[in-house]
C-alpha cells in the first residue's frame, strides 16, 4: 500500500522515498554478535570489582526480630555485610514509578527489607566479597529471628475484607479496581438470542531472556560520580530511582546499558539490585556486581489472572453484550510497574470486534507472592485470550461456523478511529482483510480434511484468533510518562550521529533508526551511528518499553534529521544556485530537483557549513545538532465525557491460525502448523520485524502450552529452574508462516505502529482454540492456561479443570 | 583454594590460579573468552557451549579443574570454512536477535556440520535442541545453519569438480 512518509508532519520529503525504508537492512554491528565480539552486561566486569550475593526471605511474611551478621563478616573473602537496618542508614526508599498517592497504603520500598518482608526471595541480607562464591558461601553463617505473620497467597481469600493484609500498614490487599462500561449490558443480555458464560484462570509466567541481570556499579570517590552499567532497558528512569534513593543529583550519576541478551519486560526499572549495587560501591569505594542467578530470575512473577466472562449475541450471529470480571493476583507491589500489567487486561476489550454493550470490571489484589515484573504481552495477551475463547464458545453455542462470526462482529475498515469502552482510541486497521490474507496463507482444507480422517484425525484440532496490542504505552504520572527525545549531529566529514533515548533489547531497532534518518538525508545507514543507552550521551527518555522504540523514538529522530536536512539546503542551494525548495537529497548527493546535473555531494555542503559560517554559510542556523521529542497525537490524559484517558496511541493486531495435536493419552500436545497475518503499520525493516513476530509467536505457544511459574502453599517459587520452568525448544516448534499486511496509522508522522510485543497473545489464544477445537465438547470446558497435560487429562476425564 | 591451572584457550597456552571451585566457563570467561555466555550454570540452555579437545561441551557442567591440561576453543577462537560460513548465514537469514544464545547455538551449528555435511531440518533442529533461544523461535537458525551446510557442500562441490 502506498504511504507518504510525510504524513502528518510538515516538511518536505524528498529524499525519503525509494530509500532504506522498507529494506531489511542487516543488524548494525551484526558480525560481533556472531564472533563474540559483543559486550553484554556481565562481560564488562572488570579485575577488583566485588560481588555481592543476597541472602533471600524464606517467608512470605514475616517480621524480622534480629539479624546476626558476626559469622558471615569474619568468613574468608567476605569484604561487607549489609542488613536493611544498615541500608537505611546509607539511603532512602525506593521511589515507585507510580505515584505514591494511587496505593491504599504506605509504599516505602527499601531495597533490602526493613523490619517487615513480604516475599519469599525478598532480598534482606547483602553479603560482598571478593568472589561470588565467597560471597553466597558465607549467606549460611547468617542467622535471623523472624516473627512469621499471616500470609495471603491468593488473591480471591485476599480480596475479602476479613482476609489478614499483605503488608501489615494496610487495611485492604484491593490496591486497584476500574469498572468500564458501554452501553446496557444487563439489557443486551436478557435480549439476546443465546448467553454463554465461561471462566479462564491464568497461572503466572515470567519472561526468562537467556541473560539474567547484572548490575555493576562502580562509585568514583575523588569526582564523587556513581556509574552504574547493566542490564537496564530504561537507563533515565534507573537514573531517576537511583538519584532518589541515593540522594544523589543526577548529574552524579551516569546509567550505562551495553547490549542485551533480551529482557521481554524483565529488565525494566525498579528492581532493588540496581539501588544495592550502587549504594554499596559507595559505602566501599570499590566497584561491585550482583549477577542474578536462574533461580532468581524465576522470581520474576506475572500474569496470573482469573476472568469470568459472558457472551450475548443474537441468532444472526452478531455479538451485541460481553461482560468480563477480571481478578489479578500482583504479589508484592515492588518499585518496578511490572503489576500496572493488570491495570492494561480490562482496558483492551472487546479488542477487535464491535459490541455495543460491554462491561468490565477489574480487581487488582496484593498478595505475599514475589512482585509482577513487566512481560510480553504486558495484560494484553490475557484479554486477547478470553474474547477469543469467548467468541468460540458463542459460536458453538450458535451452531455457527467461529470464523463467519468473527467477520459478522469486526470492526469495519471504515469505522477507524474506534473507542474502545476504555477510552483507548484504536488508530486504523483492516481486520477483515487481515482474514482474508490469512485464508491464503492457512491450508485449512488440508486440515479439516486431515480432522475428518477416521484414524489420521484423532486429536487434530484448528484453531484461529485475532489480537489487538495496544503499544506506545504512555500512563500519566509515569516517569516518564510516554514521549522520546533523538539528537542528531552532523559532524564535518559529513558523518550522521543518533543518539536517541529509546534502547535496544536486541531487537535491532538502532537499524531501523539508521534507516529511517538514512532516508532523510539520502544515505547509506551505514554513514548513520546510532546511539543508545547511556544518560551521559543520550537525551531523557523512557527507554524501551511497550514497542515504543521507532513509533517514538525512530520519529524524534526523522523529525530531528529533517530540520537539520534544512539547514544543509539553504547551504547546498546556495552553492548551486537554486531556490532551497528545491534540494533533493539523494544517494549522497545534493541535487536541484529535475536537474540532476546540478549537484554537489552531501559531505561538500556540510564541510562548507563549518568552514564558511561566516560567507556561504552566514544564514545557516548552528550547531549542525538538533534535539527534538515525539509526543504522540492519540495519547489523551485528559478524561473524555466518560471519565476515560488513553494511555496508548497505537493499535498493531494480527489474525493467527494454529493446528495442534492433542495425544489422548498423554494431554501432550503437539503444534503441527501456524500461520498468522500481522499489521503495524509501516514496516520500516520487513526482516527484523518479522524476526520479531515469530519469536513472540514461540513465546505465546510456550505460555500457552507449557511455561508456568509454580508458587509452594509456602509462597516459594518451586520453579526455579529451566528444568521446571520449560520453554520451547527447537524440535517443540514448526516454522511459521507469516503475512503481513500495512493500514499506517493516520496518528504518527511515519504512520508506523508497534511492534515486537504483537504476536504474543495472538498465540496463546489460536493454540488455546486448536485445543479445545481438538477436545471437541469436552474443550467447551478448557478453563485454564498454561494447557498442560494435566489440565487437558483433567477434561478429558470430564473432571474440573 | 586455589589451584594452579593451565589450559590452552583458542590455541594459546594459559596459566592462572583458580578457585578450586569454578566452573570451566567462568574461567574461561575470566580469561577472557567472553563469547561463551552463562545462561543458567545447571546445563539447560546451552549458552555456554564450547569446545574441550575437539568435543562439543556445556562448559557449565565442567568443574574447571577436569579440564586442566586440555585444548579448549570458544567461539573467538572458531575461525576455520565452517564457522565463518555459518557466522554469515547467521547474519544473512537473521539468525538471532540479541545474540546471546548465537555462540552457543553456533558451536553446536559447527559440529554438526563437521559431523555431518548434510543435515535435514530435523537433524538440525534436533542438534540444536540442548540449546534456548528466547527471541527468534528458532526458525531462522534453523534454516542459518541449513544455508551454511548448503554454502558449504558448493564449495566443496566446486573444489571436487
Ligand atoms: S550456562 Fe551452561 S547450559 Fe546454561
Ligand atoms: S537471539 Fe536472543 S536468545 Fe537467541
Amino acid at each position: 500500500m502506498p504511504h507518504s512518509l510525510e504524513g502528518s508532519a510538515k516538511g518536505p520529503v524528498s529524499g525519503e522515498r525509494g530509500g532504506w525504508v522498507g529494506k531489511s537492512v542487516r543488524k548494525k554491528d551484526a558480525h560481533r554478535f556472531v564472533t563474540g565480539a559483543a559486550d553484554y552486561a556481565a562481560d564488562l566486569i572488570r579485575p577488583g570489582t566485588l560481588y555481592v550475593s543476597l541472602l533471600r526471605s524464606p517467608h512470605p511474611h514475616a517480621l524480622i526480630r534480629e539479624i546476626d551478621i558476626a559469622q558471615a563478616s569474619r568468613a574468608p573473602g567476605v569484604v561487607a555485610v549489609m542488613t536493611g537496618a544498615g541500608i537505611r542508614a546509607l539511603t532512602r526508599s525506593m521511589p515507585t514509578r507510580v505515584p505514591r498517592e494511587r496505593f491504599p497504603g504506605p509504599t516505602d520500598v527499601w531495597c533490602l527489607a526493613v523490619e517487615e518482608v513480604i516475599y519469599v526471595g525478598q532480598p534482606m541480607v547483602a553479603v560482598v566479597a571478593e568472589r561470588q562464591a565467597d560471597a553466597e558461601a558465607a549467606k549460611s553463617l547468617i542467622r535471623i529471628e523472624y516473627e512469621l505473620l499471616d500470609p495471603v497467597l491468593e488473591a480471591q481469600a485476599g480480596a475479602e475484607s476479613i482476609s489478614p493484609t499483605a503488608r501489615r500498614e494496610w487495611s485492604t490487599n484491593v490496591v486497584f479496581q476500574d469498572k468500564i462500561r458501554q452501553g446496557d449490558v444487563d439489557a443486551a443480555m436478557s435480549g439476546a438470542h443465546c448467553v454463554v458464560s465461561g471462566s479462564m484462570r491464568f497461572g503466572s509466567g515470567t519472561s526468562a531472556p537467556m541473560e539474567c541481570r547484572c548490575y555493576v556499579a562502580d562509585w568514583n570517590a575523588r569526582s564523587g560520580r556513581l556509574t552504574l552499567e547493566g542490564t537496564m532497558q530504561q537507563p533515565h528512569p534507573t537514573r531517576w530511582l537511583l538519584s532518589q534513593a541515593l540522594d544523589l543529583p543526577e548529574t552524579s550519576i551516569r546509567v550505562v546499558a551495553p547490549s542485551m541478551g533480551g529482557t521481554f519486560g524483565l529488565k525494566m526499572v525498579g528492581h532493588p539490585e540496581e539501588v544495592i549495587v550502587s549504594v554499596l560501591s559507595r559505602h566501599l569505594e570499590r566497584p561491585v556486581a550482583f549477577l542474578e542467578g536462574r533461580d532468581e530470575c524465576f522470581l520474576a512473577n506475572a500474569r496470573e489472572q482469573l476472568h469470568e466472562f459472558q457472551i450475548g449475541a443474537q441468532a444472526d450471529g452478531k455479538i451485541i453484550a460481553f461482560r468480563d470480571f477480571v481478578r489479578a493476583d500482583v504479589g508484592a507491589i515492588g518499585a518496578g510497574g511490572g503489576w500496572l500489567m493488570a491495570f492494561v487486561t480490562p482496558t483492551v476489550f472487546p479488542t477487535v470486534y464491535d459490541i455495543p454493550n460491554v462491561a468490565v470490571d477489574s480487581q487488582v489484589v496484593t498478595t505475599n507472592k514475589p512482585p509482577w515484573q513487566g512481560v510480553r504481552g504486558y495484560g494484553k495477551e490475557t484479554a486477547n485470550v478470553v474474547m477469543e475463547r469467548a467468541v468460540e464458545l458463542i459460536s458453538a453455542e450458535l451452531g455457527m461456523d467461529p470464523l463467519e462470526v468473527r467477520r459478522r462482529n469486526l470492526v469495519p475498515g471504515s469505522g477507524f478511529p474506534h473507542r474502545l469502552p476504555s477510552g483507548l482510541n484504536v488508530d486504523s486497521g483492516d481486520y477483515e482483510g487481515a482474514l482474508d490474507q490469512l485464508g491464503g496463507l492457512f491450508e485449512s482444507e488440508r486440515w479439516m480434511a486431515r480432522k475428518a480422517t477416521p484414524n489420521g484425525g484423532r486429536g487434530i484440532g484448528i484453531g484461529y484468533a485475532f489480537e489487538l496490542t495496544p503499544e506506545g504505552a504512555s500512563f500519566p504520572g509515569s516517569m516518564p510518562s510516554g514521549f522520546e527525545t533523538s539528537m542528531v549531529t552532523l559532524d564535518p566529514t559529513g558523518t550522521v550521529r543518533v543518539a536517541t533515548s529509546v534502547t535496544s533489547p536486541g531487537s535491532g531497532n538502532e537499524t531501523g533508526i539508521a534507516q529511517l534518518v538514512a532516508d532523510v538525508f539520502g544515505l547509506h545507514p551505514d554513514r548513520v551511528t546510532v546511539t543508545q543507552g547511556d544518560t551521559d550521551i543520550t537525551p531523557f527518555g523512557g527507554g524501551n518499553t511497550s514497542s515504543r522504540s521507532l513509533m517514538f523514538g525512530g520519529v524524534a529522530s526523522v523529525l530531528a534529521a529533517r530540520d537539520l536536512r534544512d539547514r544543509i539546503a539553504i547551504c547546498a542551494a546556495t552553492l548551486l544556485q537554486a531556490d532551497p525548495g528545491k534540494m533533493e537529497f539523494t544517494r549522497g548527493k545534493i541535487a536541484v530537483s529535475g536537474e540532476p546535473d546540478r549537484s554537489l555531494a552531501f559531505e561538500q555542503a556540510v564541510a562548507t557549513i563549518y568552514t564558511q559560517a561566516y560567507s556561504t554559510a552566514k544564514d545557516v542556523e548552528l550547531p549542525l545538532q538538533v534535539t527534538r521529542t515525539y509526543r504522540s497525537g492519540n495519547v489523551r490524559h485528559t478524561p473524555d465525557e466518560w471519565g476515560r484517558i488513553s494511555s496508548y496511541p497505537s493499535f498493531p493486531y494480527a489474525v493467527h491460525a494454529a493446528v495442534v495435536e492433542v495425544d489422548t493419552q498423554t494431554g501432550c500436545v503437539s503444534v503441527l502448523d501456524y500461520a498468522a497475518v500481522h499489521d503495524c503499520g509501516v514496516v520500516v525493516n520487513p526482516g527484523l520485524v518479522e524476526g520479531q513476530f515469530k519469536g513472540a509467536v514461540a513465546m505465546g505457544i510456550g505460555a500457552a502450552l507449557w511455561e508456568e511459574l509454580l508458587h509452594d502453599i509456602d509462597g516459594s517459587t518451586r520453579t526455579t529452574r529451566l528444568k521446571s520452568y520449560v520453554l520451547p525448544r527447537s524440535t517443540d516448534l514448526p516454522n511459521f508462516r507469516i503475512g503481513h499486511r500495512c493500514t499506517p496509522s493516520p496518528f504518527n508522522p511515519l504512520g508506523v505502529k508497534g511492534a515486537g510485543e504483537s504476536g504474543f497473545g495472538g498465540a496463546m489464544a489460536a493454540i488455546a482454540n486448536a485445543i479445545a477445537d481438538a477436545l471437541g465438547e469436552q474443550g467447551r470446558k478448557l478453563a485454564r492456561i498454561p494447557c498442560k497435560p494435566e489440565v487437558i487429562l483433567d477434561l478429558l476425564e470430564g473432571g474440573q479443570p | 583454594m586455589t589451584e594452579h591451572f593451565q589450559i590452552t584457550l583458542n590455541g594459546k597456552l594459559v596459566e592462572t590460579d583458580i578457585d578450586s571451585r569454578a566452573l570451566l566457563i567462568e574461567v574461561v570467561r575470566d580469561c577472557g573468552a567472553k563469547g561463551a555466555h552463562i545462561g543458567c550454570l545447571t546445563g539447560d540452555c546451552g549458552a555456554c557451549s564450547l569446545e574441550v579437545d575437539g568435543r562439543l561441551a556445556k562448559s557449565c557442567l565442567v568443574l574447571a579443574v577436569s579440564a586442566a591440561g586440555r585444548e579448549v576453543v570458544t567461539i573467538e577462537g572458531s575461525r576455520d570454512a565452517i564457522a565463518r560460513e555459518l557466522q554469515s548465514a547467521f547474519v544473512a537469514c537473521n539468525g538471532f536477535q540479541c545474540g546471546y544464545c548465537t555462540s552457543g547455538m553456533i558451536m553446536v551449528a559447527i559440529a554438526l556440520l563437521r559431523a555431518n555435511p548434510s543435515p535435514t531440518e530435523a537433524e538440525i533442529r534436533n542438534a540444536i535442541s540442548g540449546n534456548l533461544c528466547r527471541c527468534t523461535g528458532y526458525e531462522d537458525i534453523v534454516r542459518a545453519i541449513a544455508s551454511a551446510a548448503d554454502a558449504l557442500r558448493g564449495r566443496t562441490f566446486e573444489r571436487n569438480t
